[in-house]
C-alpha cells in the first residue's frame, strides 16, 4: 500500500557515520501527504474525458477513500448501471446531481436512498513525463 | 464485566468480489476453491438455491447455469488484501485483537460499563461496513464462546450484531440455540449429547461440569464454563510462531514428468522460504510429498513423503529449493499420476536461535543477503519476477483458475477503469 516506505530499502552504511545522529529524521515520503487511511485507501484509473474540467484527464491515477463521507462539491466514485463512474457530488432538494463537464455528462438521480457512494476522490495523478522519457524504470511512473 | 467482540465478515469472499463488481448485487454468486474444485462461499441468492458449501463443481454445475450464477475461481490475492484490510479497521476499536481466520477475529472490548454497549457496537459495525465495505456480523459476550454464539444468533435473526450483557439475554439466546451451532461441538460430541437428550445450549449449560469433563474433556468443561459466562480462554496477544509452515497446490492436470513436478515444488519451496523469512524463522526440516488422485480407482495411487533434515537452520530460498529438488528426486517414481505436491517446512526456530555447525564451512550470511535481495526486487516488480532457476519458466502445471477477477488491489495493471 505504501510502496515507497517499502522501498526505502535498509541499505547499511559502512564507514564514517554523521556525528548529528540523534536529530535524524526520517526522510519525506510523499505518502504523508497523500494518504489520510492507508487501510480504506483504493485506486482507480480514470478512462473518460468526462471531467476534463475538474482537471481530471484521461488516465489519471485516482486516489480514492473510502471512510470519507462526501459533502457537495468533492469529487466522488460511484457504481451506476454497470460501470464505475467519477463525478461532482451536488445534492439538492429532491435529486441527486453527479456532474461532469457538460450536461450529457451529468448524472441525475431520482431515488436518493439508492445511490451509494463508493468513495470520495481525494487526489488525482497527473504523469507528466514525456513518452521518450518513459524508459527503464521511469516507465512505471504512474503506469497502470 | 470484560466483554468480547467476534467479528466475521459475511460471505466473505463472495462480498470481496461484489465490493469490485457491485452488478453482482442480488445475483446468484459462487466462488471455487483451489483448482475449481467445489464451492467454497456463496451469495446469500446462492444458499437459498440449497448451494451447499463444499458442493463439488460438476455437480451444481448444471444448476448455476440454469439460474445464470457468476462463478468465480478463488482470487487470493484480492481476499488476503481486503481481509488485512479488515483486519486493521477492526484492530482501531480494541486494544486487542485475535485475527482467528481469514474473515474472523475477536476483539476485547475491556471494561465499558461506563457506555451503552449496544451503541458503542452499532457504531462500530456501521463505521466498519462504510469504511470497508463489506458487511460484517458482530456477536458480543462476556466471553469468546458466547460472543461466537451471539454472531451466529445474530446471523439467524438476520440482524447485523447482537449484544449478550446480561445473564438474562444469554438464557433467552442460549435455551433454543441448537448445540451443534456452539463452537467447538463437532459430529462425535454431537452424537454423545444426543443420547443424553442435550438439544440446545441451554440443555449443554444444564449438565454439572463433573460430567461435560467426563464426556468431553477439559476441551467441554472450557466450553461449559464460558457459555456461562466464565472466560476460559484468553485473547493471545502474539500469534504463535506457527510451527509449520506448508504450501501445496494440486495441478491442473495430472503430471508424470519429473521435470515439471521439479518446477513445482520448487515453487513450493520458495514460497515457504519467503513465509519462513517474512516472519523471521529459520527451518530445520523440510518435508515433501507427492500424491496420486485417490478418487480416481483406475489409477494406481502412489503418496510418497520424505522429510530432509535441513543441515543447519536456514530460510534461504537457494538452500531450501535445492534440497527439496533433491528429495523430490529420491521419492518420485515414473508411471504414476500425480496430482498434487506439497512443501512443509517443520522445526521452525526463530531466525535469532540459530546453531552453527561446528563445521560448517558455509557462510550463511551469503545467502541471507541473497534471498533478502530477492524479496526486495521482488516486492518491488512483483512476485515471482526473480526467482530460482528450478522454479521453471513455462508453469504448465499451474493450477485451474478459469474464472479469476482481477487483482483490484495488489496489480497496478488491475486497478478498476471508472469512466
Amino acid at each position: 500500500m505504501l510502496r515507497i516506505k517499502k522501498q526505502a530499502a535498509k541499505r547499511d552504511v559502512l564507514g564514517f557515520r554523521l556525528p548529528m545522529l540523534t536529530h535524524e529524521e526520517p526522510t519525506l515520503d510523499i505518502t504523508d501527504i497523500t494518504i489520510v487511511d492507508p487501510d480504506n485507501t483504493y485506486y482507480m484509473r480514470m478512462g473518460s474525458e468526462a471531467m476534463t474540467g475538474y482537471h481530471i484527464l484521461e488516465n489519471h491515477v485516482l486516489v480514492i477513500d473510502r471512510s470519507l463521507t462526501p459533502v457537495t462539491g468533492c469529487i466522488v466514485v460511484f457504481f451506476h448501471e454497470g460501470d464505475f463512474f467519477v463525478r461532482e457530488y451536488c445534492p439538492d432538494k429532491d435529486r441527486l446531481f453527479l456532474k461532469g463537464n457538460t450536461q450529457t455528462d451529468t448524472i441525475i438521480i431520482e431515488d436518493q436512498e439508492k445511490w451509494e457512494c463508493w468513495g470520495v476522490v481525494m487526489l488525482t495523478l497527473n504523469p507528466l513525463l514525456q513518452p521518450q522519457q518513459r524508459k527503464g524504470r521511469y516507465g512505471r511512473v504512474c503506469a497502470c | 464485566m470484560d466483554v468480547f467482540a467476534h467479528v466475521d465478515i459475511n460471505n466473505c469472499y463472495v462480498s470481496c468480489e461484489t465490493l469490485f463488481n457491485p452488478a453482482l448485487k442480488g445475483k446468484v454468486v459462487v466462488v471455487l476453491s483451489n483448482n475449481d474444485g467445489c464451492v467454497i462461499a456463496r451469495s446469500n441468492e446462492a444458499k437459498a438455491l440449497g448451494i451447499k458449501m463444499a458442493d463439488a463443481e460438476f455437480i451444481v454445475r448444471q444448476q448455476l447455469k440454469e439460474n445464470n450464477a457468476v462463478i468465480f475461481s478463488s482470487n487470493y490475492a484480492l481476499y488476503a488484501d481486503m481481509s488485512a484490510r479488515m483486519m486493521n479497521n477492526l484492530a482501531r476499536y480494541t486494544y486487542m485483537l485475535m485475527v482467528y481466520s481469514i474473515d474472523e477475529a475477536f476483539l476485547a472490548l475491556g471494561n465499558i460499563s461506563g457506555m451503552d454497549l449496544e451503541q458503542h457496537v452499532a457504531m462500530i459495525s456501521r463505521n466498519v461496513m462504510r469504511d470497508t465495505g463489506l458487511s460484517i456480523t458482530v456477536g458480543v459476550g462476556p466471553t469468546m464462546a458466547l460472543a461466537k454464539l451471539a454472531n451466529k444468533a445474530s446471523k439467524k435473526m438476520k440482524r447485523n450484531y447482537l449484544v449478550l450483557d446480561t445473564a438474562n439475554k444469554v438464557n433467552q439466546i442460549v435455551k433454543d440455540f441448537p448445540i451443534e451451532d456452539v463452537w467447538g461441538i463437532g459430529r462425535q460430541y454431537y452424537e454423545k449429547l444426543k443420547e443424553l437428550d442435550v438439544i440446545t445450549a441451554g440443555d449443554f449449560r444444564a449438565l454439572k461440569p463433573d460430567l461435560v469433563r467426563q464426556l468431553m474433556t477439559v476441551q467441554g468443561w472450557r466450553l461449559h464454563q464460558e457459555l456461562w459466562g466464565k472466560p476460559c480462554n484468553v485473547i493471545k496477544d502474539v500469534a504463535d510462531r506457527s510451527k509449520g509452515i506448508e504450501s501445496s497446490q494440486s495441478f491442473n492436470t495430472y503430471q508424470t514428468e519429473l521435470e515439471k513436478i521439479e518446477e513445482a515444488a520448487a515453487m513450493h519451496a520458495a514460497t515457504v522460504a519467503l513465509k519462513l523469512r517474512q516472519q523471521q524463522s529459520m527451518a530445520l526440516a523440510l518435508t515433501i510429498y507427492l500424491r496420486t488422485n485417490k478418487h480416481n480407482v483406475s489409477h494406481d495411487q502412489h503418496y510418497p513423503s520424505i522429510t530432509v533434515k535441513v543441515p543447519f537452520a536456514t530460510n534461504s530460498t537457494q538452500q531450501l529449493t535445492a534440497i527439496c529438488v533433491q528429495a523430490l528426486r529420491a521419492i518420485y517414481q515414473p508411471g504414476y499420476n500425480y496430482l498434487k505436491t506439497g512443501v512443509r517446512a517443520t522445526g521452525i526456530i526463530p531466525a535469532g536461535e540459530i546453531q552453527f555447525n561446528l563445521f560448517d564451512t558455509y557462510d550463511n550470511s551469503r545467502q541471507q543477503a541473497l534471498s533478502g535481495l530477492m524479496d526486495d526486487i521482488n516486492a518491488r516488480y512483483g512476485r515471482g519476477i526473480l526467482r530460482v532457476a528450478a522454479e521453471g519458466y513455462n508453469k504448465t502445471w499451474k493450477m485451474k483458475q478459469d474464472f479469476l477477477s482481477k487483482q483490484y488491489t495488489t496489480n497496478w495493471n488491475d486497478i478498476i477503469v471508472a469512466k
